[in-house]
């Protein structure tokens, strides 16, 4: 790995909703720039992992540590400021239903009240030209196809130009084109904009396209750890487990 | 059961704490309090309009039913207006608000929640209670008030079409009942019970609507628990607050 600082770091976190221990020792670090894919079946807490680095959730035990800074000990609004470097693309884009298109991608940028109405009118354009859809501005969220809605849930997480991107299964429920498409407009943002991203999916020729190094996670931990190749090669059972080919029983590495 | 009743009590009052010092600190969205004014009128006036008429007309029906047993028929609209000013204008208003509002409010803000709206919210840097929460309570206790002098009068008005066209009262000895027994203490305790009741109904819809887990079957349930959460707050508070506003008359 590289000498540099790590920009997300968990340091054996667990997490639980009552008595449901979701995680209990979850332990990596993601480097700027790198691209990485949380692979795992549905329901081990994927998702829970993605809001935990956006701060939106906060660990039971263990830290979690973005940019160097440990969020455990924020409040809200610091909170607020470290997600400024955050962009989250939610699994079912969670665009707002009554603003238009515009409204949406601009509402990170008048909410953090840096830019004037003609910047971001600019950047608006800019971004909906980046994900293939430029002019749809005055469109509501319900004129949207499913993959639409994910390209412009992209634009917004990415309006206020963040370093690190977090994707909650991208292309869960597109048909093949549209899988194809929004998997390569990650590569180029991971390109373009040199961010680092940490996508969640259980498409694996998907997770093979936009990442590099794989995590698979399992009862509350990462059981893998590594370049995906290699995390391919040793861990056929769970790819094929993940995928939905397992035809028998598991076994973990 | 009982510690997750205690549990959610905390819960919400944590919610109103934080609503405080929200309005507190950041004050409230004029635009999104001017719209959420006019869609709790809107939503809520023609409903309350219509149980307030027949409130009325029943009550006078009632009263005079009660009243003539003691040859004192005359004394309708002295009832009929103290029981809607002081009791039942503020309690319907509550009741139909928990139903067209409250019901509404919860299941917008629970799908919110469920579609991850509400998480978008706080990572695109803002803070979903002075978004969505702080706004509505505050219009609940402006609209609230001003739809209840509404119920008030229609249905002062109900009693007054019984008490002309079936008890052969004149509308004159029914109006001047009412001018001789209203005071203005009467109307400024309906005014502050409305904004207690609009706080709660709204505040516990909202609260509701955000502790939403379950897809769209768990809206379902939000939405029932506000409604019957927020008329029984409604009855509970009803008592106590009439109790105080008495002691400091
Ligand atoms: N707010 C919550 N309250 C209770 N349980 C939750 C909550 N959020 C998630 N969970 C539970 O945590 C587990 C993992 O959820 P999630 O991260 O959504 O899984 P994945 O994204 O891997 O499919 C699920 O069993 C879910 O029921
Ligand atoms: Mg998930």
């Amino acid at each position: 790995m590289t000498a540099e600082k790590p920009i997300i770091e968990f340091e054996g976190v667990g997490i639980r909703f009552g008595s449901l221990q979701v995680h209990h020792d979850l332990n990596f670090r993601i480097f700027p720039g790198e691209n990485v894919t949380l692979l795992g079946p549905s329901g081990v807490g994927k998702t829970l992992i993605l809001k935990m680095i956006a701060g939106l959730l906060r660990p039971t035990s263990g830290r979690v540590l973005v940019r160097g800074e440990d969020l455990s000990n924020l409040e809200e609004e610091e909170l607020c400021a470290v997600r400024a470097h955050i962009g989250m693309v939610f699994q079912g884009a969670a665009l707002f239903d009554s603003l238009t298109v515009y409204e949406n991608i601009a509402y990170p940028l008048r909410e953090r009240g840096l830019k004037s109405e003609d910047q971001i009118r600019q950047i608006v354009a800019e971004r909906l030209e980046v994900i293939g859809l430029p002019g749809i501005e005055k469109k509501l969220p319900s004129e949207l196809s499913g993959g639409q809605k994910k390209r412009v849930g992209l634009a917004r997480a990415l309006a206020s130009s963040p370093e690190i991107m977090l994707f909650d299964e991208p292309t869960t429920g597109l048909d093949p084109t549209a899988i194809r498409l929004i998997d390569e407009l990650i590569v180029k943002l991971q390109n373009q904009y040199s961010i680092t991203s940490v996508a969640v999916t259980h498409d694996i020729q998907s997770a093979g396209r936009i990442s590099q190094r794989w995590l698979l996670i399992h009862a509350g931990t990462v059981v893998a750890d590594g370049p995906a190749k290699q995390i391919a090669a040793q861990n056929q059972d769970v790819i094929d487990f993940i995928s939905g080919n397992w035809r028998g029983e598991i076994t973990l590495t | 059961m009982l510690q997750d009743k205690i549990r959610s009590l905390g819960a919400y009052a944590l919610l109103v704490g934080e609503v405080f010092k929200d309005i507190t600190t950041r004050g409230v969205n004029r635009g999104e309090l001017c719209r959420q004014v006019i869609k709790i009128g809107r939503d809520s006036l023609p409903v309350v309009l219509l149980t307030a008429t027949f409130t009325g007309m029943v009550l006078a029906l009632q009263t005079a039913y009660g009243l003539q047993r003691f040859g004192a028929k005359n004394y309708v609209g002295n009832i009929v207006g103290l029981s809607l000013v002081r009791e039942l204008g503020p309690v319907l208003t509550a009741l139909m608000l928990c139903g067209r509002v409250g019901a509404g409010i919860s299941a917008e803000i629970g799908s919110m929640v469920v579609t991850e709206q509400v998480d978008a919210i706080r990572a695109l840097g803002a803070n979903p209670i002075s978004k969505l929460v702080t706004p509505r309570i505050a219009a609940a206790m402006l609209a609230v008030p001003a739809l209840v002098v509404f119920c008030t009068l229609i249905g002062i008005f109900g009693g007054q079409l019984v008490a002309v066209y079936e008890l052969n009262q004149s509308a004159f000895t029914y109006q001047r009942a009412l001018y001789y027994t209203i005071m203005v203490r009467d109307l400024i305790d309906a005014l502050i019970k409305s904004a207690v009741f609009g706080f709660l109904v709204v505040s516990i819809a909202c609260y509701h609507g955000l502790v939403t887990k379950g897809g769209t079957a768990g809206v379902g349930r939000s939405t029932t628990a506000a409604v019957v959460s927020g008329s029984i707050a409604v009855f509970i508070s009803d008592f106590f607050v009439t109790k105080v506003l008495i002691l400091l008359s």
